[in-house]
């Protein structure tokens, strides 16, 4: 609820500051894309990292996934925020629908690979993150 | 010695099994030896994962596609809509065990695989059919190939897993 309250206020805000704040948003969105791809290739080397040592992802790789995670939502809040101010090419079904998959991907995937409890696990991940990049990207693309 | 090598020096299951059975159940619980536990295992894990991602993508392209505008190209966006059904089935198949499970999984890939390659060649030698393009289209090209890539590793995977199952 309180999230929900934040995005209604800073979809409100952005309204309200017009065009230059258009342009700041967007160029967070172009930011944050290069962040989650930068946090992705990172979590990526990681688990190729423990793959060729023969181990499971290890803490380094939960951090890793949870911080590109935490990328993926605050770019897709920020993504949102361009879609409701109507300053975005995307329909509402392709807002949603690439918003919604690339939030719920790495948590489902995370949940997927800590089910496998051999070196394999660490390929689900790199998978996972770069789906998730290459969704983020077509974000930042299509919006 | 790792599982695997136990799994190795001990010849088939039953007699591992016998010959020294706390180190099976060990094994079991442990979980490390991958293809042992079915398709959705060690590399399969991998293999029901991008599986998986391509399930939902093709199924929400195609969902919008036909939403969207059915009528401008119906031949493809139908192909995408079986395209998509094909790796939700895969999908499911190769996550569980079983033999049903494992003879719909070879179906799925083994369609897949003739799908992706007759699409592929029509798509090339007759533009025409293919006014937009699909999952299938040129193999895959607009995918990485991964399209082409998948059935093939899906059908590896499966004969392997099945050998030492």
């Amino acid at each position: 609820m309180w999230s929900a309250g934040v995005g209604v206020g800073t979809v409100r805000w952005a309204r309200g500051c017009g065009g230059v704040y258009t342009a700041w948003v967007e160029l967070m969105l172009q930011i944050l894309t290069y962040a989650v791809f930068g946090s992705a290739v990172v979590t990526g080397l990681g688990a190729v990292v423990d793959f060729v040592r023969n181990s499971r992802p290890d803490w380094v790789a939960l951090i890793g996934a949870a911080v590109t995670e935490v990328l993926v939502v605050i770019a897709v809040v920020v993504a949102m925020v361009l879609f409701f101010t109507g300053q975005s090419n995307a329909t509402a079904v392709m807002a949603w629908g690439y918003s919604l998959c690339a939030v719920a991907l790495l948590p489902v995937a995370f949940v997927w690979a800590v089910g496998e409890p051999t070196r394999w696990a660490n390929l689900v991940l790199i998978v996972a993150v770069s789906g998730v990049a290459g969704l983020v990207g077509r974000i930042q693309e299509l919006w | 010695m790792t599982v695997k090598k136990i799994w190795q020096s001990s010849g088939t299951q039953s007699s591992r099994a016998q010959s020294n059975p706390a180190q099976f159940s060990g094994a079991q619980q442990s979980g490390s030896a991958g293809h042992r536990r079915g398709t959705a295992s060690g590399p399969g894990r991998v293999l029901v994962a991008v599986y998986g991602i391509f399930a939902v993508s093709a199924s929400a392209r195609a969902g919008y596609q036909i939403a969207g505008d059915f009528q401008s190209a119906p031949v493809p966006y139908l192909m995408s809509a079986f395209a998509a059904a094909l790796y939700v089935v895969a999908t499911i198949a190769l996550a569980r065990t079983g033999p049903v499970m494992r003879a719909v999984a070879w179906g799925a890939v083994l369609v897949e695989l003739v799908g992706v390659v007759v699409v592929g060649a029509l798509s090339v030698t007759w533009p025409d059919l293919f006014p937009v393009a699909s999952v299938w289209s040129h193999f895959g090209a607009g995918y990485g190939y991964v399209p082409l890539v998948l059935p093939l590793l899906g059908m590896l995977w499966l004969w392997y897993d099945g050998k030492h199952r």
